[in-house]
């Protein structure tokens, strides 16, 4: 291992975080959020009303990170394969030949723009793609290449003619990031560098490939103690309805997280440490990666609905109540 | 930083988690013991407690030394300490330290180096902040100060049980007698063979049993029958050849006749009590002797018989060359031990148990005292106790004292030793034998009285009761208080400071009073 990559990892990280907010102003923690998933090897969905800079966000990533980006708009008409790719007929010198042509998928840094505006079954097309990093048309199986992100946004407000992602291509989300309108003060900022300036900010490469990919390497050595793994594991159960002391979960709580959740938990956990220039995955990275982690993969009830409590609240009180 | 400094840290943390936990359960059980202490004051007051402040101090004691212990057993693990000290904002490095030191990677060795750079900052030691529970202290030391008040305040209860503690106190003195006979005899045990040493083991063992329940016993009549009951079983295992012995010796008999059947017959049983039962009224003729000491003869040649039983033949031989030889001196050398009875002192024993006996009798408030401090000869006289009911003694039988609820018939008797009209018939004459009444006048049975009066006493109190002895001969009645006076001056003449010791004096005058007989005795 690159001892300089190690030493280097809190550097490399404030630096790509630093470059990032030039373009993508007061959503720091945001930002912090999405490039420990991605150094963690989750994929994002970013949730937030329109205009508040998601897409601008991917793009600006995939432009600090200088990996293989590719942007998918998804609509009703959207189908699988114009994700995955197709098989076509080329006329060759042999004669007719099938071809599998590569649909956008097939980069390292994927933006499934309003992915809930697609069928179901176009969703759907991402499942094996997100959990298996493979690709499979006709009889063939392809391979994505390493480092593949998919980072989806979804805006929550328009409900009309939507699909909402069903439960289980939640799951293969590692982080749900919940994007709000920035301070005042940033907002300034926003219209500054958007309106009264010609040219966006410029943003440069910070890592290569290959140091995110030793990144990546670093953070899964990083180790996790016994009272880490037994916090992050409280945490998930007491998601549960039927295992949970909480009145709250008992009252508002459907179903609870899975155990992808507690994963999840635990690898964001490692790259917050590194981030944190420590070398050790803390309590304390735990309770800071349960929302983002945990939000998506809890279902709540008709009731929760009706008394407008969401996941985060009920996660907020079980971070309180879980030594 | 090396390995050791991050694990010596680690044990530092420990150790000083040790400390807190036994000063934690110290105070614990200070509070315990504190609440308890005071519950037992409380106690002490409304029922008879004795001993209750060596009660409370072991109670304490105690409670510290369990209170310790729980604490030492308490001994945090390393793990513990090392979660401990995460909490001390160390971010769970101690204990991914301990859970990783056998690994190594180079992400593992950046965590060793910064562990070592984040503690050289920040001692966990220095940061753990001990918890020592001031209130509870507090609330610990103020119970056992109320606790304090109240055990020293006065009560009839407490004042009982401080008479009881003062009794056992005479009583443990009076079972250091016991042990130091019982010493004597293990001593003489050990210096005999094999049979005549268990003889004196037996003894031994009784003799420590009454060791045991004097020194728990915190009466005088409790501890008078125990004294009683082992010189009863004295007694009973009296016979010095007993079991295998004895049965060898049942060939004495051989040749007397169907009249010593049943006799021969225990021997060979070996019951030796039994023996000395049957053999208590029966008398040898001529002819009958003479066969036996046939018999003995013969067995002491015999070269197999054990020194046990040469000794006992012995013993009867020189019986039996004594006229008035009879059942009774039989049945007496047969309890005879081996090697001598009077070598091992086992007599003295007897005397001093029946001294011991007569000493926790006069100085018990029952029996022939029926109300506390009384002298028994004054209550025996004055009869006003129906305790006495069963103590009198009437002219039924010219031969014996009677006893039972006819005194007052014997009282209205004017033969009757200090009975008939005040003055008449207890005017210090020598009475009739046996003779001995109620009287309306204050009569004392003193001068060579007092021996009759201590056996009949002695009997009563063995016999649980009953007054079984009803002999008596000699007993001089004196009239009025002067002459009880005089006869028990002539008895502590007689008997110097040993005869206090047959009255209870209240713990509290016990020295004054000593020292008062001390100058008129003049040992001062």
């Amino acid at each position: 291992m690159d001892d300089i990559a190690l030493e280097t990892f809190p550097e490399l990280f404030r630096a790509v975080v630093a470059e990032v907010e030039k373009r993508v102003v007061g959503q720091g923690e945001i930002v912090r959020q999405v490039l420990t998933g991605i150094i963690a090897g989750g994929h994002i969905l970013m949730e937030g009303a329109p205009g508040l800079g998601k897409t601008v966000l991917v793009k600006t990533f995939a432009g600090v990170l200088a990996l293989p980006f590719s942007r998918i708009q998804f609509t009703p008409d959207l189908l699988p394969a114009d994700i995955t790719g197709t098989t076509m007929v080329n006329k060759t010198e042999n004669g007719l030949e099938f071809v599998f042509q590569e649909g956008p998928i097939f980069s390292s840094l994927v933006l499934a723009d309003e992915i809930n505006r697609a069928t179901p079954k176009t969703q759907s097309a991402l499942l094996e793609a997100m959990q298996e990093g493979n690709v499979t048309a006709g009889r063939k199986t392809y391979r994505l290449p390493e480092p593949f992100f998919v980072l989806a946004t979804q805006n929550p407000i328009e409900m009309e003619g939507t699909y909402r992602l069903p439960e289980a291509q939640l799951d293969r989300f590692m982080f749900k990031l919940d994007i709000r309108l920035p301070e005042e003060h940033d907002i300034h900022k926003i219209i500054d560098i958007t309106v009264y300036s010609t040219e966006t900010s410029p943003v440069g490469r910070q890592i290569s490939k290959k140091q995110l990919l030793e990144m990546k390497r670093i953070a899964e050595q990083v180790p996790v103690p016994s009272t880490v793994k037994e916090k992050a594991v409280r945490i998930m159960l007491a998601t549960h309805p039927d295992r949970s002391e909480l009145q709250l979960v008992k009252d508002y709580v459907r179903c609870g997280a899975s155990p992808r959740g507690v994963q999840s938990m635990i690898t964001a956990a490692r790259v917050s440490a590194l981030a944190g220039g420590r070398f050790n995955a803390s309590s304390e990275d735990i309770v800071g990666m349960a929302l983002p982690c945990l939000r998506h993969r809890i279902f709540l009830n008709f009731r929760a609905a009706s008394d407008g409590v969401d996941a985060a609240a009920i996660i907020k009180e079980i971070l309180k109540k879980v030594k | 930083m090396s390995e050791s400094t991050v694990e010596s840290a680690i044990r530092k943390l420990r150790n000083r988690m040790w400390l807190e936990n036994i000063v934690e359960s110290l105070v614990v059980s200070l509070l315990i013991s504190s609440v308890c202490i005071l519950l037992l004051s409380v106690l002490g007051h409304l029922t008879v407690i004795v001993h209750v402040f060596s009660k409370e101090a072991f109670l304490l004691a105690a409670s510290c030394v369990a209170g310790t212990a729980v604490g030492l057993a308490r001994r945090p693990g390393l793990k513990r300490a090392a979660q401990v000290g995460d909490r001390l904002d160390l971010q769970d490095r101690l204990i991914t330290y301990l859970e990783y030191r056998d690994r190594s990677s180079a992400v593992l060795s950046a965590f060793r180096r910064e562990l070592g750079e984040v503690l050289a900052r920040r001692s966990p030691v220095d940061m753990y902040p001990v918890n020592f529970r001031w209130k509870r202290v507090l609330a610990a030391v103020l119970i056992s100060a109320v606790a304090a008040c109240v055990l020293f305040a006065p009560s009839p209860r407490m004042e009982e049980a401080r008479f009881k503690e003062a009794v056992n106190n005479e009583l443990r003195q009076e079972a250091e007698n016991v042990a130091i006979i019982k010493t004597a005899l293990a001593e003489e045990a050990g210096k005999r063979d094999e049979s005549s040493g268990r003889f004196f083991d037996e003894r031994v063992a009784l003799l420590a049993n009454l060791e045991r329940e004097l020194n728990k016993s915190y009466s005088y009549r409790e501890a008078a029958l125990q004294v009683a009951d082992t010189l009863k079983e004295l007694e009973r295992i009296g016979p010095g050849i007993a079991g295998e012995d004895m049965k060898g010796l049942a060939g004495i008999f051989e040749g007397t006749g169907d009249k010593f059947a049943d006799t021969a017959g225990l021997f060979k049983l070996g019951d030796a009590a039994g023996a000395a039962r049957a053999l208590q009224n029966m008398n040898f003729s001529e002819a009958e002797s003479r066969e036996i000491l046939e018999n003995i003869n013969g067995m002491l040649k015999d070269p197999e018989r054990t020194q046990a039983q040469k000794q006992v033949l012995q013993n009867i031989k020189t019986g039996l060359a004594q006229q008035d030889f009879n059942g009774q001196k039989l049945s007496e050398a047969l309890r005879t031990p081996p090697g001598g009875r009077d070598a091992g002192g086992v007599p003295e024993v007897d005397t001093k148990l029946e001294s011991m006996k007569e000493r926790l009798l006069a100085k018990s408030g029952d029996g022939f005292e029926s109300q506390r401090g009384g002298s028994k000869g004054t209550m025996f006289t004055d009869g006003g106790s129906s305790d006495l009911k069963e103590g009198e003694i009437t002219n039924r039988e010219a031969a014996s004292v009677a006893q039972g609820d006819t005194g007052s018939q014997a009282a209205k008797n004017p033969d009757a030793v200090g009975g008939g009209t005040p003055g008449s018939g207890g005017g210090g004459e020598a009475g009739r034998a046996g003779l001995l009444a109620r009287s309306d006048e204050p009569v004392f049975a003193g001068g060579d009285a007092v021996g009759n009066l201590q056996e009949l006493q002695g009997r009563w109190q063995e016999e649980g009761g009953r007054l079984t002895e009803r002999l008596s001969s000699r007993v001089i009645g004196l009239e009025g208080e002067s002459g009880g006076r005089e006869t028990l001056y002539v008895e502590f003449v007689e008997n110097g400071m040993t005869y206090m010791d047959k009255f209870a004096i209240p713990p509290g005058q016990r020295q004054l009073v000593l020292e008062y007989f001390k100058k008129m005795n003049g040992e001062d």
